[in-house]
């Protein structure tokens, strides 16, 4: 809750980019500074995964996870990355002309500018939030665990909600604490935070030399205004990390189909490894990113499906570690409840199932038009000449709602219904994959048959964009804009002990503080001593801002409270006056 | 933009661009109002969030863990190192039953929860404290049924 936290975070999301860019540097040549900055959203999204993998696999082998250890993980993976870059004979960085030309019109200013005031709205609702359900009972108490042993406990483990849950968020939340030098759960939602400008850039990134702005710029402010994704973007849950892996997993898988680029298939399966190891889900959805895949390139089978079965083995691979672990330590399955095969005892929940959750895909107040709008460009995909796109998209869409099905089908014990809230949770991650594919979908259906290459009718029209002061003038004026009104109305809040501390006020009993102190034992000690020199009426007890405070309570005046003072310090106390507002 | 609009009715250039077109349109008519309305709720969201007190921000729900007065009394008795165990009623039903430990280990991590009877901090969700033996004293306990105190050992 303090400056400092938000800096040390901050200093580990930007390990967390370097990481991810240098191993995308491994995967993907460099070819200039800008086409790095393009794709930094993705190396972000590749670092956090790239250290799920790396920080679970060490704790599977007993490696601690402490400030030192991952400092070196950070510079093992980016060494590796670099050096792998080089070895590929990487010609290192090219200069670069400057901006792509045209990009910042004042249209795109005006979203992007957008798209930044919403981000810092999500930072200012964030930074003090509470902690819901779910993270008090199973996300903080792993989290806590890692990050003050170091490792694993599998008794610790076992006695907590969904023991078998892979460890990949709570190692990075652990490594957070460290980060911001303490357990600070209320200012750990400003990682999710990151993770959320992590997806956007990466999705705008890997769009905006394919599709032109006019498509791609609403479409995008679109998905991340989805009040579902909004609500939860910062809850310190799984589900919406879960959601950016899988959603960007499927966007490159979706442009490796198109474009038969290796490095996006590799890059995606290091994300869908990282969704595998952030909620037991990510496994389901990589299988219907597969499926879809497959089903999309049947006519070009034999060269296709060897490398996106590949792609599905090797991300399996990468959590393998975390689910052998389990189970040698016997923590229960997270399988269905009533095993994989034990939906067909339970038949009756098959359609109300698949109703509920198209029901929930299909809920304007949860994902506005986000999937009609899949749905439509789907169509007008196929129907331009996009087919293999378009099909894929389909079979995704299809997969990941019978999948969100049976994740409800086969386990009996879940309500068929959105009381507990838990079916927008699990929709919520083939809904960010939809939306995060509709732009290149549309742009396909734009361009139909024409022939001509995406990347140069995209940049025809951005060569007719507008005044690049003015555009950069706008999204400061709005990056400008929001904070200001906001200070205008009160500056930043940290909250700290020194809350519970209230002025004395003329007319108002007061309390006499002999002094506060981290624990109660110690504050009983300098009660006793309080009590030993004759201030009788002495108290310890908590104070209501985490520490506890020795006072007497109820002084009718500030006069008498000071005569009291007076006494105390001939008896070498340090007292203080407070106003009682319980007196 | 000439050649665009005239191919608008062609199949299936044509219609395809139209669906296009109409997709962004309805995207753009839907973005200006979920904009406001998420700004909206960010605003009223980091307004709630900054008037939370310590408690409401950083102690255990009531409905988990029975009292946030005395759960935060233990949290200010114990060492770090401490280890203590959870004794229930019997009879006891609800989220203090299925829940409360989970809640206690999330909160008060380094202490450590523990099964044994050797643990000498000890939380009584509406158990028997006679049963917990002569020497254990009551440390906390605002009569919500939760009693925190230290075995005799």
């Amino acid at each position: 809750m303090t400056v400092r936290a938000i800096v040390g975070l901050t200093g580990l999301n930007f390990v967390v980019l370097v990481v991810g860019v240098s191993v995308l540097s491994a995967i993907r040549p460099w070819r200039s500074w800008v086409d790095t900055l393009r794709l930094a959203g993705v190396g972000y999204l590749v670092g956090v995964s790239s250290l799920f993998t790396v920080l679970t696999a060490e704790l599977v082998l007993g490696v601690p996870i402490r400030p030192s250890t991952f400092a070196l993980t950070s510079a093992c993976l980016a060494g590796a990355g670099v050096w792998s870059a080089r070895r590929r004979a990487n010609r290192g960085l090219e200069r670069s002309g400057g901006l792509p030309p045209g990009l910042p019109s004042i249209g795109v200013a005006v979203f992007v500018g957008a798209a930044a005031v919403y981000y810092l709205a999500l930072f200012r609702a964030a930074r003090l939030s509470d902690l819901s359900w779910d993270v008090w009972a199973s996300w903080l108490p792993k989290a806590k665990a890692i990050y003050f042993t170091g490792g694993l406990d599998p008794a610790l483990l076992a006695s907590l909600p969904g023991p078998s849950y892979p460890p990949g968020l709570p190692a990075l939340h652990a490594v957070a604490f460290h980060a911001m030098g303490s357990a600070d759960a209320t200012t750990l939602h400003l990682q999710y935070w990151f993770l959320g400008v992590g997806f956007a850039g990466a999705v705008i990134g890997l769009l905006t030399t394919l599709v032109r702005p006019v498509l791609l710029c609403p479409l995008v402010l679109l998905l991340l205004l989805m009040p579902d994704i909004r609500n939860r973007a910062t809850d310190l849950y799984g589900d919406v990390p879960l959601g950016y892996l899988v959603a960007l997993g499927a966007l490159l898988v979706l442009l490796w189909i198109r474009e038969r680029d290796s490095w996006q298939l590799v890059t995606a399966t290091i994300l869908l490894g990282g969704a595998m190891l952030t909620k037991r889900e990510g496994i389901l959805f990589a299988l219907c990113i597969v499926v879809a895949a497959l089903v999309a390139t049947y006519r070009e089978r034999r060269q296709t499906w060897p490398r996106i079965v590949a792609m599905g083995a090797a991300a399996f691979a990468l959590a393998l570690p975390w689910r052998v672990w389990f189970m040698l330590e016997s923590l229960p399955s997270d399988a269905p409840e009533e095993g994989y095969l034990g939906v067909f005892d339970h038949l009756d929940r098959a359609w109300p199932s698949h109703e509920l959750v198209l029901r929930t895909l299909f809920d304007y107040d949860l994902w506005l038009l986000v999937p009609t709008l899949a749905i439509a460009a789907i169509g007008l995909a196929f129907v331009a000449g996009a087919r293999r796109e378009a099909v894929f998209a389909a079979a995704f869409l299809v997969t990941a709602a019978v999948g969100s099905a049976w994740t409800f089908w086969s386990n009996p014990s879940l309500d068929i219904g959105v009381e507990e809230g838990l079916v927008n949770r699990v929709v919520g991650t083939p809904a960010l994959a939809l939306g995060a594919m509709i732009p290149l979908l549309l742009e396909l259906a734009w361009r139909g048959r024409a022939g001509i290459a995406i990347a140069e009718d995209v940049g025809r029209a951005r060569a007719r964009t507008g005044p690049v002061a003015v555009a950069m003038g706008v999204v400061v004026a709005l990056i400008v804009a929001y904070p200001a009104i906001t200070v205008a109305k009160g500056g930043p809040r940290f909250p700290s002990p020194e809350d519970c501390i209230l002025a004395p006020v003329a007319g108002q009993k007061v309390r006499v503080v002999f002094g506060y102190r981290a624990t109660l034992p110690e504050a009983i000690a300098l009660r006793d001593r309080a009590l030993e020199v004759g201030f009788e009426g002495t108290e310890a007890a908590q104070d209501g801002c985490g520490r506890a405070r020795v006072s007497v309570d109820g002084v009718p005046s500030i006069g008498v409270g000071q005569e009291v003072m007076a006494a105390a310090r001939t008896v070498d106390l340090d007292p203080s006056l407070e106003l009682d507002p319980d007196g | 933009m000439g050649s665009v609009v005239a191919s608008v009715g062609q199949w299936p250039e044509g219609i395809a661009r139209l669906g296009v077109v109409i997709c962004v349109a309805a995207s753009v008519l839907v973005i200006v109002p979920a904009f406001v309305d998420a700004l909206d709720a960010s605003d009223s969201w980091a307004d709630r969030n900054a008037a939370l007190d310590y408690a409401a921000r950083s102690v255990p729900y009531e409905e988990a863990v029975g009292s946030q007065r005395v759960v935060e009394d233990a949290r200010l008795w114990m060492p770090e190192d401490a280890t203590y165990r959870v004794v229930t009623a019997p009879d006891l039903q609800g989220p203090l039953q299925w829940a409360a430990p989970a809640f206690l280990t999330g909160f008060l991590l380094p202490r450590r929860q523990t099964d044994s009877p050797d643990a000498p901090w000890v939380f009584c969700f509406g158990c028997d404290l006679a049963a917990l033996g002569e020497g254990f004293e009551v440390l906390s306990d605002d009569g919500s049924g939760v009693i925190f105190g230290r075995t005799g050992r």
